[in-house]
């Protein structure tokens, strides 16, 4: 069985954070009790026969309080605070060490993840016993793998990049002050409540759940080679989602997502109940909507659409580890300083930027999980294609990191996806682009072209085994007929393969929106975000969704004229 | 503070019950009572079967957690949730949807329920409560039927060898059991962890070490379609440290205490817990310094916590009955085999003990002999009254534990649905005529002599994958080993005993060659006996996670002889790759 995908990137709709506090005097407790174990352990390591020549700490503190409702009643209410450890180790040397990839074996996600809490307190021997236990546990693993990259290094062709498996970067110290929120759950919980309950008066939305999650993420980081780093950030986000389903027994969800770095960020009730009411609405309309056959032909994507197009077929291509690992396809490799776009469009990452369209972004972050500082990354200008993102991992060409290497505690840090922002330099009128869309149907013979107004994420693949190809999964697509006529549609999901779709890209609006979400790849969820104006696409091609076999529910729903009495068991 | 009002109805049992409602009845109940009696009425996909039986099940839980590390919070945790268990039948009782896996992923219907299980809201508004009950009864009915058609299709395919029926016919009962809520301060809970794990600050020959502390509430309503109902609350606090090492050649070692209790004031205070920790520390130094044990076969005995395990870990899970499920791809064992046949099926009516040992389950009662039995419960999962099942008559098996699900040979439920599968509540393996201790010793020697060796080993206290430093995912039930044995896990505590009556305490011993066949060879037993209570976790049998760590953990209580001896039983050290010593010394305690 090869058919195990290399990547395969789900944008959940979740979103945000930003960072908070300002230079903090001295380091926490935590991190004095960091750095003295780690010169401990270097010290004392030192002393052995293959002494390890990188050794790092990260300690992610995340304090969360989550608030769920459904239909109008509470299901979930908690707050929880743990941290956990992360400890990069490695023998052997930047040029050749133990993380070396090791070729022709199964790529296996589960191998990636451990898990190792530490005390939420800040007792020093406590977190040092923790601490060196673990180190010593991941030093001789090290060991065994060094051994064993060793001896595939010899009985295996030679490799295509040969670069380094480190990249050496400057010392950093950061030392942000831990952030601290103070938020009513009680009040959250009857918000959520109020936004769920109207649902509650439609018998077909089989869900309608609203969650809100405030989330303080403190990371501490130390390294060998002195740098020491303190950031926090909090997030809100407040998500609504409920379905319905069409006769035919297509499931039809809508979703809607708010991120803020402060509370007073997230929309205020008025507006909320507004969007609950137009979810409503869209939900009845696309129930009623036609369903479209495979179709090829031009299209609109808005601002977010577009965005995560961006992020699943550009995006994910240019992670810079990709670049060489032998199972990848390695789409952009060959092609620095080529032409892969129009003139007038320029992307770029930029994890320093907090807001942008009036909208908090969440892939922002002051440094990476290697502790390298994050900075604006330009990977196409005016149309050419220029670098890749970086980690520490190098790759031909690219000796260094561009703070791009991220993760999610209890994975190892790659290449990864920060805010990508998509410019262009020739903003047209929406109008504009729906003439351009009306346009080409006449050129090309086709009685409609597509809009994608709305998406709930994508997925893509890009290794070899399987074909290198995208999906973006819209939830509100319209028909543009040559009259100018618009229909909403249902029942598509966008695909195609990465070269073919970025060659079609024919223009931009002057209509930015922005798609907060979370993505995940080889090492776990990082919150990112996708910027971009609307876009007009030559063709692109739309396959049937995967669509359910159900039938919509045999009885009613129960009548809900029996009065309710609110009465909250009282166990504990 | 115990409310106990219970009945037994003997009745015809009847398509939709409609048992005269409580004047008190909950908001919750009522909500399940309406929606099942209107599924039963009305829920008809066109001209396909309605469903013959419906059952609701809803577990409530309050739980607070607290672990600490050296005296360090790790987690403190507060936690609340209501889960939904749904089961609908279409067929009949001979012949249902059931007992069948049809290879695809996910559930049915609107809502897709994972195990016929939705989350339902944590207040009681009767609207919400009933809008998620009927789509969850929707989904699982129509799951149903197409696992019934898909059988169906299945059956006429296959020459059926035995007829089992798919679900047994047991009469309704109602029960109703309040204990008083136990009250767990969150504050208490993170104190006493920080306190107890400090402890090990005097450990220096520990290298890691977690204590855990937990109290909860739970409250189970249950209504089927037959007229059983149930509303039934329970409370248990519990107590686990883990500690780990290793010898000074690097074999691992571990070692953990466990407590556990109904209600906080029953648990063994700080003082106790502390003792009982400092001399789990103890064991621990010792053991660093043993010897390695050397490879034996020959007279052992079990002693104390180690009798009691034995026989949990190797003896038990055989008592459980199993019935494998039939499938419609022959791929699906590939990707998820099914436990194997338990081989007690085909041995009833036969030996499987010495003529000198009895085994009961005795989940109806909450004491023996003054000491509390906490795997007592009054009535299953399924509605099914707990009550005393005979297992093993003077060494021959009499029946196993069984939920509604007929296995080949029994046809009625023990009540022993526990959770996804069966399982134990309490078990008492008792001697028909048992030695005293001084006896045993006396055989233990003469058995040592008769075999004519210098020694005999004594095991007084064996590990459980429950209780492990690594946190790994527990698996009690028939793994895959070739004979479908249960597994057994190695002796923490062992002593190699000479004939002059020396002691010498050797360590990283595995047993070897056990299965369920060892405990028909037990030489003798003690009439003293030991108690002891244990996580068990029930996992449904047939399903593709069974073995992954899923199911839902029960207390079970083993009460058995103090001493067990055997003639000859195998040890051996350790096999396969062994760690290093830690390369660099403990911070806090320096080298």
């Amino acid at each position: 069985m090869r058919t195990i995908p290399r990547t395969v990137c789900l944008w959940l709709l979740f979103t945000a954070f930003t960072a908070a506090g300002i230079g903090a005097e001295t380091a926490s407790p935590l991190l004095q009790a960091m750095r003295e174990e780690l010169n401990r352990s270097v010290d004392l390591l030192k002393r052995q026969p293959v002494p390890p020549y990188f050794l790092s700490y990260e300690i992610t503190e995340t304090h969360e309080v989550r608030v769920e409702a459904s239909f109008g009643a509470l299901t979930r209410d908690r707050e929880t605070r743990r941290r956990l450890l992360d400890i990069d180790l490695r023998v052997g040397d930047y040029a050749f060490d133990n993380t070396h990839p090791v070729r022709g074996r199964i790529p296996s996600w589960s191998r990636r993840f451990s898990r190792i809490d530490i005390p939420i307190e800040n007792d020093p021997d406590a977190i040092r016993s923790v601490l060196w236990y673990h180190t010593d546990r991941k030093y001789k693993r090290a060991i065994e793998q060094l051994t064993a990259v060793k001896t595939n290094v010899q009985v295996k062709v030679e490799e295509e990049d040969r670069s380094a498996d480190f990249s050496r970067e400057p010392v950093e110290r950061y030392l942000e002050e831990p952030a601290s929120f103070d938020i009513s759950r009680d009040e959250w919980a009857a918000r959520l409540k109020k936004y769920t309950a109207p649902f509650a008066a439609h018998g077909d939305i089989y869900e309608a759940d609203a969650s809100l999650t405030a989330n303080i993420s403190t990371r501490q980081y130390v390294n060998s080679e002195g740098s020491e780093v303190q950031t926090s950030q909090v997030l809100y986000r407040l998500f609504i989602y409920a379905f319905t389903k069409a006769d035919d027994g297509m499931v039809l969800p809508r979703y809607e997502s708010f991120s803020a770095i402060a509370e007073e960020g997230l929309p205020g009730d008025d507006e909320i109940v507004e969007i609950v009411e137009r979810m409503i609405a869209d939900l009845q309309a696309l129930r009623d909507a036609p369903v479209v056959a495979p179709y090829t032909g031009p299209a609109i994507l808005s601002g977010r659409a577009s965005g995560v197009l961006f992020h699943e077929i550009f995006g994910h291509r240019i992670e810079g580890h990709r670049q060489k690992r032998e199972e990848e396809g390695q789409t952009f490799k060959k092609k620095i300083g080529e032409r892969v776009l129009p003139e007038t469009f320029s992307v770029y990452f930029d994890p320093t930027t907090h807001s942008m369209a009036g909208k908090d972004l969440v892939g922002a972050y002051a440094y990476d999980n290697q502790g390298v500082k994050a900075r604006r990354v330009a990977v196409v200008e005016n149309g050419i294609f220029r670098r890749f993102l970086m980690s520490r991992s190098p790759i031909e060409g690219f000796p260094n990191s561009n703070g791009h290497g991220r993760k999610q505690p209890g994975y190892s840090p790659v290449a990864r996806q920060s805010n990508l922002v998509v410019e262009t330099s020739e903003p047209l009128s929406r109008a504009r682009l729906k003439e351009m869309l009306i346009e080409q149907c006449r050129k090309d013979g086709k009685d409609f072209g597509l809009y994608f107004e709305d998406i709930q994420g994508g997925f893509t693949i890009t290794g070899r085994f399987i074909p290198n190809a995208f999906n973006v999964l819209p939830i509100m697509v319209y028909r543009i007929y040559t009259d100018g006529r618009e229909e909403l549609v249902r029942g598509v999901d966008l695909i195609g393969t990465p070269l073919t779709a970025f060659s079609r890209i024919a223009a931009a609006d002057d209509h930015i929106d922005v798609f907060n979400g979370r993505c995940g790849a080889e090492s776990g969820l990082v919150p990112v975000a996708a910027v971009s104006p609307g876009i007009f696409i030559t063709q692109i091609e739309v396959q049937k969704k995967p669509k359910s076999q159900e039938r919509r529910p045999i009885l009613k729903a129960p009548s809900s004229d029996t009065p309710d009495e609110g009465e909250t068991g009282g166990l504990l | 503070m115990h409310r106990v009002i219970s009945s037994l109805m003997i009745a015809a049992v009847g398509l939709v019950a409609a048992p005269a409602a409580r004047a008190e009845e909950s908001i919750l109940q009522r909500a399940l009572r309406d929606e099942l009696s209107r599924s039963m009425k009305e829920l008809r996909l066109e001209a396909l079967d309605r469903p013959y039986f419906i059952s609701y099940l809803v577990r409530e839980i309050k739980a607070r957690v607290a672990s600490a590390t050296f005296g360090s919070l790790l987690e403190s945790r507060d936690v609340h949730s209501r889960t939904l268990h749904v089961e609908v039948r279409v067929g009949d009782y001979a012949l249902d949807n059931t007992n069948f896996r049809s290879f695809t992923f996910g559930g049915s219907g609107v809502v897709r329920m994972r195990g016929g299980r939705v989350t339902l809201p944590l207040e009681d508004s009767y609207s919400q409560l009933r809008r998620k009950i009927w789509l969850a009864t929707d989904g699982a009915y129509k799951t149903a039927l197409e696992d019934l058609a898909k059988k169906r299709a299945v059956l006429q395919n296959k020459t059926r060898t035995e007829e089992i029926p798919d679900f047994s016919r047991e009469a309704p009962a109602t029960e109703v059991f309040e204990v008083a809520p136990i009250v767990v301060n969150l504050d208490t809970l993170e104190q006493r962890a920080r306190h107890l794990s400090a402890l090990f600050r005097d450990m220096p020959d520990v290298y890691t070490s977690r204590v855990r502390m937990n109290g909860n509430n739970t409250r189970y309503e249950y209504v089927n379609s037959e007229g059983t109902s149930f509303s039934v609350t329970t409370s248990a606090v519990g107590f686990t440290a883990v500690a780990g090492t290793q010898a000074l050649d690097g074999m691992p070692l571990e070692d953990f205490v466990a407590a556990y209790a109904r209600t906080p004031e029953t648990l063994p205070g700080d003082g106790e817990l502390a003792d009982r920790i400092g001399v789990m520390g103890k064991r621990l130094s010792a053991l660093r310094h043993a010897p390695l044990v050397n490879r034996f076969t020959g007279p052992v005995i079990f002693v104390g916590q180690a009798a009691t395990e034995l026989f949990n870990q190797g003896f038990v899970p055989y008592l459980l009955s199993n019935r494998r499920a039939l499938h419609d791809n022959p791929e699906y064992e590939g990707y998820y085999p099914q436990k194997k046949e338990n081989p007690f099926l085909d041995r009833i009516g036969v030996r499987v003990l010495p003529e000198f040992l009895n085994v009961r389950s005795v989940p109806q009662i909450d004491t023996y002999k003054n000491q509390p039995l906490l795997g007592a419960y009054r009535i299953d999962d399924e509605g099914v009254r707990a009550r005393e099942v005979q297992l093993v008559r003077s060494g021959v098996l009499e029946n196993l534990l069984t939920t509604r699900t007929p296995v080949r040979g029994i046809h009625r439920s023990t009540g022993s649905r526990r959770g996804p599968g069966v399982a134990p509540g309490n078990i008492l393996v008792e001697p028909e005529k048992g030695l005293s201790e001084e006896q045993i010793r006396k055989e233990f020697y003469k058995l040592i002599r008769r075999q004519k060796k210098e020694y005999g080993y004594i095991v007084t206290r064996m590990s459980n994958p429950s209780y492990s430093v690594s946190e790994a995912p527990v698996v009690v039930s028939f793994g895959g080993s070739e004979n479908g044995g249960a597994r057994l896990q190695n002796p923490i505590v062992i002593y190699r005993v000479y004939l002059d009556g020396r002691r010498e305490l050797v360590r990283n011993a595995e047993l070897g060659g056990t299965g369920a066949y060892t405990f028909k060879d037990i030489f003798r037993v003690s009439r003293t006996h030991e108690v002891n209570t244990v996580i068990f976790r029930s996992e449904d049998n047939s399903s593709p996670f069974s073995g992954s760590g899923r199911g839902r953990l029960a207390l079970v209580s083993i009460v058995t002889p103090r001493m067990v001896l055997f003639e000859d039983i195998t040890l051996k050290p350790p096999t396969g790759e062994i760690p290093k010593a830690p390369v660099s010394p403990h911070p806090y305690f320096g080298g």
